[in-house]
């Protein structure tokens, strides 16, 4: 299927109540670094869509390098060899024949520091809709200010959108940059540690944001705030040292894990 | 409130399909410019080492011609002929250029240790310390031709003339040490290469971790003494890489020399195995102006792309295995920077 | 006890040692800037004379018009028609006869060694009492007849001492004439101006045109001229005494004379002897400004003496002492800016771009091993790089021209072409590290397209140029030397380009690799984050860049030396060569006399470049340290 046409359909499901975001399949997926033959060994995860599901694990255990092969920004790092499958809905994300930039469009990604462009808030938001297309300032318009109400962002910044992004705080830049990735209106969002930079009034509002989105988006989010993957998320994956080791249902990963080192984990014994 | 989700992207695919394109033909311009920048440096190595490399295989090229008795060309560049303007051959301006540096090494290594000793462990920052720094970084962007012209003017008719005013006042009008030579040459490329010292040592201070000094002193360790001791051995690789660069580029630069020194043709060395060793007023031959004499003068321009080409494969493999090791000593310093961890 | 204060001294000793150190090298760096100007501020000082004693009034030889030039130097100037000239320099005698055809002209040329002499003779129409003055000029080989009528005839003079007659014409009015050293340069003495005239050709006639008026507010009493000086001392009615420098359009009025001096005669080129109503004549010595150099004369143009129209001219020692000096710096200004700018033009694209990939597209690994080696470049010797060029490339350059831009231009377009192909690969496509360089299997195709734009330059020039682009050229308009500015600018534009490409990577490298990342992250592909993402932060980075290399191309010396061919013009054509600032303190400051006015006007040249690279260097530190402020922010 042509993407603009994927696009129109995901716009239109979304209108209607009943849509649920297409959830990701990984079989088989192994990852090799130049210096870390090891990164991510025969993971298999079934992340459902629509929901939101938390990677957890002991830093260096490959989260990051997990979140990455969903959309392909492995590719960038050289020496990376990566075998396994991964789709999304009917497409298949390793395929080489896959192309990069669409995926990307359709799996956005948040990450642990905010980056917003040395550009206005307004053109931050508005970035991707410009590089698919969108040029008429009316819909521009529309489509930064939704996504800025979306993100939660709109009354605090909706007098000033002319502004240099970077001088937001941080919490509202990382908002920004939550905002800048539901403005090409993906189908999954990545988030690698949003709200690890952020004070916790501000991680508060991102969880909430979380929330709100995860009707229209599926979500895989990493973070190594115990309390914050069993307020936000549906499912739990416990991984370490490049392996999947438990993934279930976040009530029970968290009331009654059956390994004993998701456990030692989450009380804190580990890592 | 209209749906958020109701737009359709009409012109994606053409955005995105000439984004391809010009990324596509970005990547492959900038690349190519990379590829042609590599190519040169190749292309320049590999003709002077053919070039000079092919002359010096041949069999009496020159000498031939006029009965010399060199039995090859490198004797011949090294020994000279009268078929080269420099009847000496290269080897005096070898010994000048060598006698050049090393004196000029000399002189700079300290100064330019002492300044950056001053910036980072003795200066407070402030505005003596801003106008010092600037002072050195401008000196680094200075043409060395300047620098050429201020040590003619000052090293050697303000300084010398002074001199020969105090000390060699029977020889006057004839000037001693008032007259272009070797001292006033080495000391002009010690302060054309003084940047190039400061700069590297003081980045091998700034890398020292404070906790070091601190610790000398709390042993009760002055000053100097932790100097001494502690920083500037670990800052040596650096000094000792920064020394290199100034020699490196010291060894290259002619046009300064050509104001405060260098000749055609000197009848002696300026340097001798009987006291005082070392004439420092002495006018003294140099490579590299020996390749500019070379070009600029000698007859029969056929015969000298080979004899030019090889004094300059002499002086650029000086030059660049002296930057090889400089690169490769600030690699060593890097990684046992990284692995230490600071 | 006093190990202690031992240590605290030694302390003390090296810490005022590294102070006083740094302080001296501070005051260095400073007295060079110091110096510089010192030595060129006499260049636009006011002249002054001090006194060196009075003398005892010696006669001062004045004839009754009082223009008669004094004999204090041997040479004499101006002569009386009634008295034959000598001219020394050339072992003559010139006198003059009547007879039944006219005038003549006798010259008597004697050889002092085979103890001979030669008589030669040049008869034209006209009546002897008429014949008012004869002159001639310094380099004598003009003489100069004025008739009473005011009708002038040039005569030249060859070095056998035969005469030709030249042009003729009539001259304005005057009282005398004066020669002035140089060529085909008279000045005219009226009641109160001094008229400089000098031969001018126009539409194949020559004549003697006004070049310049030199006016004597209060009415002039007395001039005297010194060879081979081009100094005037004039003695006005009112008794000051102003000293006039040829080329400088104001007199300096010597106030400490007195205002009674009845005349002032040189003694030397620097020494004058002044004489009064009252007390008795005193001698002095001219201090400072003697050199009669303005900005005007520096940067505009000037009309000099035997040129048709006003230029840029440096040709600062003349080949005889008299001749007008022609400081124009404007000659060499341009010579360094041309071929920068060339340099420019050849290393932006080369270093920019390579900047791009090796900091932005390759991996830091990738980087870390092609960085070292193209800044390699850096460190070659320019007298190396541009010694080979002049003898081996230079000669092949011109000859074959078209072949090699075609080659050049090729270049680019196959890499493109190669690149895009490997881009196109499957996987390749949006994956920014995926390029691998494998230049030994590049080299056969490099060679093959080196080849073919070879031969589509040799076709292109058959087809666009009838033949030969050196021979098209010309006639049309656009005279080619071996050693020009295009030549130049490559070797200069190879010479800065590793200093660009190192700075500019540098500053695209700082960019944090997190806001191209996050643009990607967005569908974006690699160029698209560059251009919106990483190129606003390193701009100024990579502009503080391209100025540096501008500033390392304006001073370079080697490759002018040895590729320009140092002839300075003020022309902008790229096919013609130049002479810059750098390659000129070379070439003239050995050979300039210390203290005298090519000297200073060297270092004038010298704190011109430094006051020009100075400016950029730190304009372009100014942008750098902007960006790294900005970095910060964002990290
Ligand atoms: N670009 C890279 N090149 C080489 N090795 C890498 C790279 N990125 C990550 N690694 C290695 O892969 C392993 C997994 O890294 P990853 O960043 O995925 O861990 P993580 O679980 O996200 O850790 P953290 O919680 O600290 O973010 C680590 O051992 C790391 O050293
Ligand atoms: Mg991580």
């Amino acid at each position: 299927m042509d993407h603009r046409e994927a696009l129109i359909a995901a716009s239109n499901n979304r209108a209607n109540l009943n849509y649920v975001a297409p959830g990701i399949e990984v079989q088989g997926l192994s990852l090799t670094y130049p210096d870390e033959p090891n990164a991510l060994i025969d993971i298999n995860l079934s992340i459902p869509g629509g929901e939101v599901t938390a990677v957890i694990g002991p830093s260096g255990c490959g989260k990051s390098t997990l979140l990455r092969c969903f959309n392909r920004m492995n590719d960038m790092l050289e020496g990376c060899q990566y075998s396994g499958s991964i789709t999304l809905g009917d497409l298949n994300i390793l395929d080489p024949m896959t192309d990069v930039t669409l995926l990307r469009r359709r799996v956005g990604m948040v990450f642990q520091q905010p980056n917003p462009f040395p550009m206005s808030i307004y053109d931050n938001v508005a970035y991707g809709p410009r590089i698919g297309g969108l040029r008429r300032r009316r819909d521009l318009d529309e489509v930064v200010e939704n996504a800025l109400r979306l993100a939660a962002l709109w009354d605090e910044v909706k007098g000033q959108l002319g502004k240099n992004a970077t001088v937001l705080s941080l919490g509202q830049q990382q908002r920004l940059v939550i905002a800048r990735a539901i403005a090409v209106q993906p189908e999954v969002l990545l988030m690698d540690e949003p709200a690890s930079s952020l004070d916790p009034i501000s991680t508060l509002r991102i969880e909430e944001l979380i929330y709100e989105l995860k009707q229209s988006y599926t979500i895989v989010i990493v973070t190594h705030n115990m309390q914050q993957a069993a307020r936000v998320s549906d499912r739990t994956a416990f991984l370490n040292q490049g392996q999947v080791v438990e993934y279930d249902a976040t009530d029970k990963i968290f009331t009654n894990p059956s390994q004993r080192a998701t456990e030692d984990y989450i009380t804190g014994r580990y890592g | 409130m209209t749906n958020p989700d109701m737009f359709d992207y009409p012109d994606l695919n053409s955005a995105r399909i000439r984004d391809e394109k010009i990324n596509t033909l970005m990547t492959a311009a900038t690349g190519a410019a990379t590829l042609l920048a590599v190519v040169s440096v190749v292309a320049f190595l590999g003709f002077i080492v053919l070039l000079g490399g092919a002359w010096l295989a041949e069999e009496q090229a020159l000498s031939a011609t006029v009965g010399q008795q060199h039995s090859s060309n490198f004797e011949l560049l090294l020994f000279g002929g009268r078929e080269l303007a420099s009847s000496g051959g290269v080897l005096p301006a070898i010994v000048g250029t060598v006698v050049l540096t090393l004196l000029m090494a000399v002189i700079v290594a300290p100064l330019g240790i002492v300044v950056a000793l001053y910036l980072t462990e003795y200066s407070g920052g402030g505005w003596p310390t801003q106008l010092l720094r600037i002072g050195v970084q401008n000196l680094a962007a200075i043409p060395s031709i300047i620098y050429g012209v201020f040590g003619l003017a000052f090293f050697v008719y303000v300084i010398g003339g002074r001199i020969d005013e105090l000390f060699y006042a029977s020889n006057l009008p004839t000037p001693t040490f008032g007259t272009p030579g070797l001292l006033w040459a080495s000391l002009t490329l010690a302060l054309l290469t003084l940047p190039t010292v400061i700069v590297a040592t003081e980045e091998g201070l700034l890398r020292i971790p404070s906790s070091l000094r601190e610790g000398s002193r709390a042993l009760g360790a002055t000053r100097v003494e932790t100097i001494f001791r502690v920083v500037l051995p670990a800052a040596a690789p650096s000094i000792l890489t920064g020394i290199i660069l100034a020699v490196a580029r010291a060894a290259g630069e002619v046009a300064p020399l050509m104001l405060v020194g260098v000749v055609r043709y000197a009848p002696t060395l300026p340097v001798s195995i009987e006291a005082p060793f070392l004439q420092l007023e002495q006018k003294f031959m140099h490579l590299g102006f020996y390749v500019y004499d070379l070009t600029m003068h000698a007859p029969g321009s056929e015969g000298r792309v080979g004899i030019v080409a090889a004094a300059s494969l002499l002086l650029v493999s000086v030059i660049v295995s002296l930057n090889i090791v400089a690169l490769l000593l600030r690699v060593r310093l890097r990684r046992t920077y990284v692995q230490s961890g600071v | 006890m006093s190990v202690p204060r031992q240590r605290f001294l030694q302390d003390f000793l090296f810490a005022g040692l590294v102070r006083v150190t740094s302080v001296l090298i501070g005051l260095l760096i400073l007295g060079m800037f110091i110096q510089m100007v010192l030595i060129v501020r006499p260049l636009f000082e006011q002249p002054s004379a001090v006194a060196r004693g009075s003398s005892a009034g010696l006669a001062t030889h004045q004839t009754e018009s009082g223009l008669q030039v004094l004999d204090d130097t041997g040479v004499q100037l101006a002569v009386t028609v009634s008295t034959p000239i000598t001219l020394p320099k050339r072992n003559l005698q010139l006198s003059l006869a009547s007879g039944p055809e006219g005038i003549s002209i006798i010259s008597e040329s004697s050889s002092a060694t085979v103890g001979t002499s030669s008589r030669r003779r040049l008869a034209m129409p006209g009546d002897l009492d008429a014949l008012s003055l004869v002159t001639t000029d310094e380099a004598e080989q003009q003489l100069l007849l004025i008739f009473n009528s005011g009708a002038y005839r040039l005569i030249k003079i060859y070095a056998d001492g035969r005469l030709q007659s030249g042009v003729s014409g009539s001259l304005p009015p005057h009282r005398s004439v004066l020669s002035v050293p140089g060529r085909q340069s008279w000045i005219l003495v009226t009641e109160d101006t001094l008229e400089q005239v000098h031969l001018r050709f126009a539409q194949g006639r020559g004549e003697l045109v006004p070049l310049r008026t030199l006016a004597i507010g209060q009415g002039l009493r007395h001039v005297s001229q010194v060879s081979p000086s081009r100094r005037l001392l004039v003695t006005t009615r009112s008794g000051s005494t102003q000293l006039w420098q040829l080329g400088r359009p104001e007199p300096a009025t010597l106030d400490m004379l007195g205002s009674d001096s009845t005349s002032a005669n040189w003694l030397s080129p620097v020494r004058f002897r002044v004489h009064y109503e009252s007390v008795p004549a005193r001698d002095y010595e001219l201090r400072d400004g003697v050199t009669g150099v303005s900005a005007a004369r520096l940067f505009l143009p000037v009309q000099h003496e035997g040129y048709q129209e006003p230029g840029y001219y440096w040709q600062p020692v003349a080949a005889s002492d008299g001749f007008e000096a022609k400081l124009s710096l404007v000659p060499l200004l341009i010579g360094t800016l041309k071929a920068a700018l060339v340099g420019l033009v050849f290393a932006i694209p080369v270093a920019v771009g390579a900047a791009v990939f090796v900091g932005y597209y390759l991996p830091s690994r990738r980087r870390e091993q092609i960085k070292p080696f193209i800044e390699l470049i850096a460190s070659f010797p320019t007298v190396v790089v541009a010694g080979l060029v002049g003898l081996w490339l230079a000669p092949r350059l011109t000859d074959s021209l078209p072949e090699i831009l075609g080659a050049v231009l090729i270049i680019p377009l196959a890499m493109m072409a190669v690149f895009g192909i490997l881009h196109r690969l499957p996987r390749a496509s949006g994956r920014i590290g995926s390029v691998k360089i494998r230049p030994l299997v590049l080299l056969p195709a490099l060679v093959l397209v080196l080849s073919a734009g070879a031969v589509f330059g040799h076709w292109a020039e058959q087809w666009i140029f009838q033949g030969s682009l050196l021979m098209w050229l010309p006639t049309h308009g656009i005279p080619v030397q071996q050693l020009n500015s295009l030549l130049v600018g490559f070797v200069l534009g190879f010479a800065i380009f590793p200093v660009i490409f190192s700075l500019a990577e540098e500053a695209i490298y700082e960019v944090p690799a997190i806001g191209a990342t996050g643009s990607i992250a967005l569908g974006a592909t690699p160029w698209r984050s560059f251009q919106d993402v990483v190129l606003p932060v390193a701009a100024p980075g990579i502009v503080s860049a391209v100025m540096l290399g501008f500033g390392r191309g304006v001073g370079e010396t080697m490759i002018f030396l040895l590729l320009s061919g140092n002839a300075p013009g003020s022309d902008w054509s790229l096919f013609s060569g130049l002479r810059s600032l750098s390659a000129t303190l070379a070439i003239e400051l050995p050979e300039a006399a210390v203290g005298g006015q090519h000297f200073q006007i060297l270092f004038l040249g010298a704190l011109l470049l430094f006051i020009l690279t100075f400016v950029i260097n730190t304009c372009a530190q100014l942008l750098r340290q902007r960006v790294i402020g900005k970095g910060r922010v964002r990290r």
